[in-house]
């Protein structure tokens, strides 16, 4: 999709083994629900396929318009122009918003400070373009004076943002969306009396709502690994050697909760040896060391998929400690 | 580079030093940031309605089942050797990493099969393995026995389970079985996780025993060809060891090196193979006219293999080299590279997309220190009851100094859910070295024909 002024539509197909396969642009990712399909004849569902995707789609542009850092008439550009028309000046936010920023303080107690909704100003000194060029050390310290979220005013439901300081819900909003996407269309579905296994995927962060109605699991393919195949006899030239049909690597079955995947592919710095990870420490200003290049989490929501795989980045060296200490399904790669 | 999954993560304990010296309250005790986030989420996405994603999500720990079937043709140029394969396997993963496989494989051979005779220019007529009968090879021919058919029935159990965090053990056992021929094997390795799974190496261990009981006997190896059989079977027993390290050179770079040592005793002969004894000078045969070949019992092999493999932005390049030899004198050399070209995405909830893989192998042998096109007359081969023979010779092409050239392409379609259909179509051609110094007729006639193959399979996979 290209910055164009009407986003593209959501699009719908069928595919094998009684599924619809929705998918649409948003929040800069390919995203993407597949729904079992419900009723008979087959062709009647499709207009009610439609209008679900449809719910879906709406509802991941609606939280992306809402908490866009990059539009100016997104609800978190409201609460920047506020603070910056009469400084010190609380903003009211409303319900939903105030939910978020709960849950934000929260991470940031949990998490010693590493988690921080206000240091997305630090991306104006760090370009992480795979390049060796690191900001200078005093641009760093600069930049990191602007962050910190108990120089935040939050009482809720007011908020207050002191001058130069800025909010981003980037590291929530995907996550979010998916858990809400669920919920819209487990309401729906219940509204309608045509409850059906879904499966909601925005850019590799998933929940789905339970197993598929056979009871399978849905499967989830995870990057694939390369090396240790297994090799042929080497003095054998007999050609009928036994058939290796290739099975798809690293599948997940998921039978109901969400998986959420931080990581920093191809978003680094690397100089001197020194791979610089675009996971900044906002207590630093500068990169978070020893972080895994991924982490994947399996939880009941996606938001928390989503939150305990941040925070475990965050962690760097400690990350898989923090995992095994959750007691949940979770993938380090390093 | 692999997304390593830890599901038996280890206890809390295990980290103690890492996790007292984290800042993060939450991580002392177990679960306490799960729990916290959790409740938190519940509020923020409406209570009730999410209640029941609390439950603790029946994600990876799920046991999974994995089928595979493929059907495999191989068919020779010249009406020769045609194999049908088809091939079951099911794997059962208990989502704990531990997976338990069982693979049925049904082999169907017909066709014919060199004897090991060389062509004449004029008709040559032989008594089938059987004794039942005889079949006649035209002039100019390579002889081929006609009688070749063979139905195999093998079956492949194994099981692989991690020991630990960064060590998996794996042991299976198979056994085959032909009219002719049986089979038992067992085998075990072990493989260790080193620097964060950068580094592995692993060790492993195999042993075979085969039990030959040829139609008709075991043949007097050396003896006149179809003059009787000594005792009614044999066996050989094969053991092999194996070496490998695996290191990650970078996120996109992995490079493997193994050693394999293999040592063979017992009972090494084709029984179905024969040399022509022919005259020096007119290349006709001649004394004894044909005998049964015979090969040392014993043979030890080493190879030596390194593999790379370079994964692209999303293609994979997979380059390999292998060098063999043994003690029977023959060594090699194989060059083996595939492409895995990704032909686009399915999107993230499933697996990758279509993909064509070309694959290009090329291998060249030279050939065992007793290989013989035939045996020369009142040379090294003394027709008569007090004649003589050298002690050990084959002519059996696949001992001969050779070329073997492989082009294939694999084609990979994924319909979604894991399940996937694979194509792959080869062609084989193998060019074998003209024996040099041909006496007589045999000069003018094609000793070592080239031989073409074509191998086509078609498999399908899927999870349930």
């Amino acid at each position: 999709m290209t910055a164009a002024a009407q986003p593209a539509a959501a699009l719908l197909q069928p595919l094998p083994g009684g599924l619809w396969r929705g998918s649409f642009e948003a929040m800069a990712s390919p995203c993407e629900l597949l729904m079992e399909r419900a009723g008979e004849p087959a062709d009647d569902d499709e207009g009610e396929a439609r209008r679900l995707l449809q719910i879906a789609c709406d509802e991941v542009r609606r939280i992306e318009r809402k908490y866009s850092r990059y539009r100016s008439d997104s609800e978190l550009a409201r609460w920047h122009r506020a603070a910056a028309g009469q400084p010190g000046q609380p903003v009211q936010v409303d319900e939903e918003s105030a939910g978020l920023l709960d849950l934000a303080a929260l991470c940031h107690q949990l998490s010693g400070g590493r988690f921080d909704i206000s240091s997305g100003v630090l991306r104006e000194v760090w370009r992480f373009d795979g390049s060796d060029r690191l900001p200078p050390p005093d641009a760093v310290a600069r930049a990191a004076e602007r962050v910190g979220w108990p120089r935040i005013g939050w009482q809720r439901p007011q908020l207050t943002i002191p001058p130069g300081m800025e909010l981003d819900l980037g590291g929530l909003g995907k996550e979010y969306a998916a858990d809400r996407v669920l919920t819209l269309l487990r309401a729906e579905g219940q509204r309608t009396g045509r409850d059906r296994p879904l499966l909601i995927n925005l850019g590799g962060d998933l929940v789905a709502s339970g197993p598929r109605s056979d009871g399978s699991p849905w499967y989830v393919g995870i990057e694939q690994p390369i090396g240790q195949t297994p090799q042929a006899d080497p003095g054998s030239t007999h050609p009928t050697q036994p058939a290796q049909p290739t099975a798809p690597a690293g599948l997940i079955a998921l039978k109901s909760g969400a998986l959420a995947t931080s990581g920093d592919a191809r978003r680094f710095l690397l100089r001197d040896g020194v791979r610089y990870s675009h996971l900044l420490d906002p207590r630093t200003g500068w990169p978070v060391q020893g972080a895994p290049r991924s982490v994947t989490v399996a939880a009941p929501t996606c938001t928390e998929a989503g939150l305990l795989s941040t925070l475990a980045m965050l962690q760097g060296e400690g990350a898989e400690a923090l995992l095994a200490a959750q007691g949940l399904p979770h993938w380090v790669l390093r | 580079m692999q997304l390593t999954p830890d599901l038996n993560a280890p206890t809390p304990a295990a980290f103690s030093t890492s996790a007292t010296s984290s800042s993060l309250p939450g991580s002392n005790g177990t679960g306490a940031l799960h729990l916290a986030l959790a409740a938190a989420v519940t509020g923020l996405l409406g209570g009730a309605a999410q209640a029941e994603g609390l439950k603790v999500p029946a994600a990876a720990p799920a046991a999974t089942w994995q089928a595979d079937a493929a059907v495999l043709l191989y068919r020779e140029g010249d009406g020769r050797v045609t194999a049908l394969e088809p091939v079951i396997s099911l794997r059962r993963n208990d989502g704990n990493d531990r997976t338990t496989g069982l693979r049925l494989t049904l082999d169907t051979l017909t066709g014919a099969s060199p004897n090991g005779a060389v062509a004449q220019p004029t008709a040559q007529t032989f008594t089938s393995p059987s004794g039942k009968g005889t079949y006649t090879t035209a002039a100019g021919r390579t002889p081929l026995n006609s009688e070749f058919r063979d139905t195999r029935i093998a079956l492949l159990a194994s099981h692989e389970r991690p020991l630990g965090t960064d060590q998996r053990g794996s042991f299976s056992a198979n056994v085959s079985a032909e009219h002719d021929f049986a089979s038992v094997g067992l085998s075990g390795s072990w493989t260790r996780d080193f620097d964060n799974k950068n580094r592995t190496l692993s060790l492993g261990l195999s042993t075979e025993f085969d039990r030959i009981n040829p139609e008709g006997g075991v043949p007097v190896e050396r003896g006149v060809a179809f003059a009787g059989t000594s005792k009614s079977s044999d066996s050989r027993y094969v053991v092999d060891l194996l070496a490998g390290f695996t290191q990650v050179m970078s996120r996109r770079w992995i490079t493997q090196v193994s050693y394999n040592l293999g040592r063979g005793s017992g009972y090494h002969s084709d029984p179905y193979k024969i040399l022509s004894v022919v005259d020096g000078s007119t290349g006709l045969v001649t004394g004894d006219r044909y005998v049964n070949e015979s090969r040392p019992r014993s043979r030890t092999r080493h190879s030596l293999n390194v593999q790379s493999k370079w994964h692209l932005t999303q293609d994979v390049v997979d380059l390999s080299y292998r060098y063999y030899r043994d003690d029977w004198g023959i060594s090699a050399h194989t060059l083996d590279g595939r492409y895995r070209w990704e032909l686009g995405s399915h999107g993230g909830s499933g697996d990758g997309g279509p993909y064509i893989e070309p694959h290009l192998r090329w291998y060249r042998q030279s050939a065992a220190d007793f290989y013989r096109t035939w045996l020369t007359e009142g040379g090294e081969y003394v027709s008569g009851a007090a004649g003589r023979s050298p002690a050990y010779a084959s002519a059996d092409t696949r001992l001969a100094a050779f070329t073997g050239q492989t082009l294939g392409v694999k084609l990979g379609l994924p319909t979604g859910q894991g399940r996937e259909w694979t194509l792959r179509v080869e062609t084989y051609r193998q060019k074998i070295d003209q024996p040099a110094n041909a006496p007589g007729a045999l000069r003018s006639l094609d000793l070592t024909p080239d031989l073409k193959a074509f191998t086509l399979m078609v498999g399908y996979s899927r999870p349930f």
